[in-house]
């Protein structure tokens, strides 16, 4: 059993230091996805607290089917599109990347030494991608999740996975292609 | 292969998602083309620095917050939990009523009504005091009950049979009828007791059928000496699973005796009509109706006196065995076996039929009641949710 299924069971008794230890261990995963979906701090650490929350609702109608990160992963997706919904349909959406939302702590000095720029840019070209298409590729890519898993926590058939990480690529290179010689443009 | 067809399998190429077939696809692709092995080194670049995005901290760690909303929450969850077990107790309660309801109505337990019956029945043996109520055995009162009791025969009464009933209840008329079972250690020693025994009580063999161990015997012994017999009985052997049945046919014994009657004078109208007749077709007439009279009461009185001797003697149906040849399979609880598993089980599905019935009638009746509780449940649910949505 792993360790994740462990704190379930323990949690599923109703102990309550279990259930923490899993908050701690996702809750950085699981904020930066609602605030890479939503693109607002404030907003997501709201949308974090209420995946939390629903995943203790549901914890019992979790049967260890798949690995916990990835039910997880699904709580998350579907409470971040609903509230995107919500959001569009009040207007308040941010579209546009605003740095200091996202990195109000400022990055470490590695991060810092080899990537700024580069971590910024795709930041900002991630921002405005579409949002399914945004999730998809952060599922795969910064998440580490095979395609089967992406399937399964979005309820997609393995060919729309597919076909969506390949489209989000492409937006996403062309962005950055864009951002290039945008930046290039400025720089001169 | 166009370019746009293998970018969507090189995306899949990078993530290791492609068949082998598809991977010698590919990399046959990337050979001879610049462009999309351009492509293929942003995706690679592109994926390098998503995989170094941080994963970014919220402002206050998630885990307090999130436990002490949880604690908020479990406290209205133990509170509908609570709520829930009432609710539970309440419905447990109410199906308990209805249990009960329905069964009462389904007549399967009328312990009350018996007993009122029983009582007045009792009542009515004491007051009348005729020579049948000293035969009736202590069994009589707890065991069947006769077709037609006392207390259900009276109030049936009308008109001319009521003036019978002053003049003709203070005797009860029983017909009796006992079976038994006697394990004796000599036949022989039964048959000789038998014949004494008989011509004592003054009693008739009516039915017999002798095999070399067993005898079956229908007797017919005077109602008044039965219990005597049977005590005698008890002396040659072992008497087991002994039953008696007696049936109150006093209705049945005056209805007859008044039809008889009504006949006899019927009978003395029609012979003077006859007497008075001149015509012949009037005489035809008149002798036809004679015999028709006259035929009826003969059968009536044939049936009188069957009853009359059923009265007078009781039955008893008796199987006498030689000692340690009783079987098991000829036990009176097997015997029957099949017919009595169907009878039984025919009984049960009408009897569950019949509650059945009942409940859905009582479920119509309770119906603003259920009403009522959905509602309250419904409202209870909702509260329950907006504060946990909050």
């Amino acid at each position: 059993m792993s360790s994740d299924l462990y704190l379930v069971e323990q949690a599923k008794r109703g102990d309550k230091e279990a259930f923490g230890y899993l908050v701690e261990k996702y809750e950085k995963k699981i904020f930066s996805l609602a605030l890479r979906i939503c693109g607002q701090r404030e907003e997501a650490e709201d949308l974090a607290q209420e995946i939390f929350l629903k995943v203790y609702q549901k914890l019992n109608t979790y049967q260890g089917e798949a690995a916990f990160s990835t039910w997880l992963y699904r709580v998350a997706a579907n409470t971040c599109f609903d509230r995107l919904r919500q959001l569009k349909r009040e207007m308040s959406i941010q579209k546009e990347f605003n740095e200091r939302e996202f990195y109000k702590k400022a990055l470490t000095p590695e991060e810092e030494f080899f990537n700024r720029q580069e971590i910024l840019n795709i930041e900002k070209a991630l921002q405005t991608l579409p949002e399914d298409l945004r999730l998809v590729l952060l599922l795969r890519e910064q998440y580490g999740l095979r395609y089967e898993e992406i399937a399964k926590a979005l309820s997609l058939n393995l060919g729309t996975v597919k076909n969506r990480i390949f489209r989000a690529r492409e937006k996403l290179r062309k962005l950055l292609m864009q951002q290039g010689e945008g930046g290039m443009d400025s720089g001169v | 292969m166009e370019c746009n067809e293998v970018r969507e399998l090189l995306s899949a190429y990078i993530d290791g998602e492609v068949t082998a077939e598809e991977k010698k696809q590919v990399e046959r692709h990337l050979q001879s083309c610049a462009g999309c092995r351009e492509a293929y080194g942003q995706y690679v670049d592109m994926g390098a620095v998503l995989k170094m995005l941080p994963f970014l901290e919220p402002d206050t760690p998630l885990r307090e917050k999130v436990q002490d909303k949880i604690k908020y929450k479990r406290n209205i969850l133990n509170r509908f939990i609570w709520s829930e077990w009432v609710a539970v107790a309440v419905a447990m309660v109410l199906v308990f009523a209805l249990g009960i309801t329905a069964i009462s109505l389904s007549g399967l337990t009328l312990y009350p009504k018996n007993e009122a019956v029983e009582v007045v029945r009792d009542k009515a043996v004491s007051v009348a005091g005729g020579p049948s109520e000293g035969a009736l055995p202590d069994e009589q009162n707890t065991g069947v009950l006769p077709a037609k009791s006392p207390a259900k025969f009276a109030p049936d009464l009308t008109g001319e049979e009521a003036t019978f009933k002053t003049t003709s209840t203070d005797e009860r008329k029983i017909v009796k009828t006992a079976s038994g079972k006697l394990t004796v250690k000599k036949l022989e020693d039964f048959d000789r007791w038998l014949a004494q025994e008989l011509g004592r009580v003054n009693g008739y063999v009516k039915f017999s059928r002798e095999e070399k161990e067993i005898r079956e015997l229908t007797l017919m012994i005077p109602a008044d000496k039965l219990k005597s017999f049977v005590d005698d009985l008890k002396k040659q052997g072992e008497l087991e699973s002994y039953s008696e049945n007696a049936e109150d046919v006093t209705k049945a014994y005056r209805d007859m005796e008044i039809r008889i009657k009504n006949l006899e004078s019927e009978i003395a109208a029609v012979r003077a009509l006859l007497i008075k007749a001149q015509k012949v077709e009037e005489i035809l007439a008149v002798r036809a109706e004679l015999n028709r009279l006259t035929e009826e009461l003969e059968i009536t009185k044939a049936s009188f006196e069957d009853l009359k001797q059923n009265v007078a003697y009781s039955t008893l149906n008796l199987k006498v065995v030689k000692e340690k040849t009783a079987q098991i399979g000829e036990d009176s609880l097997f015997k029957n076996l099949g017919k009595k598993i169907k009878e039984q089980f025919v009984k049960a599905f009408n009897n569950f039929f019949t509650v059945l019935i009942k409940l859905f009638f009582l479920l119509i009746y309770l119906l603003p009641y259920l009403i009522l509780l959905l509602l309250i449940i419904f409202f209870v649910y909702r509260f329950k949710k907006k504060k946990s949505g909050t």
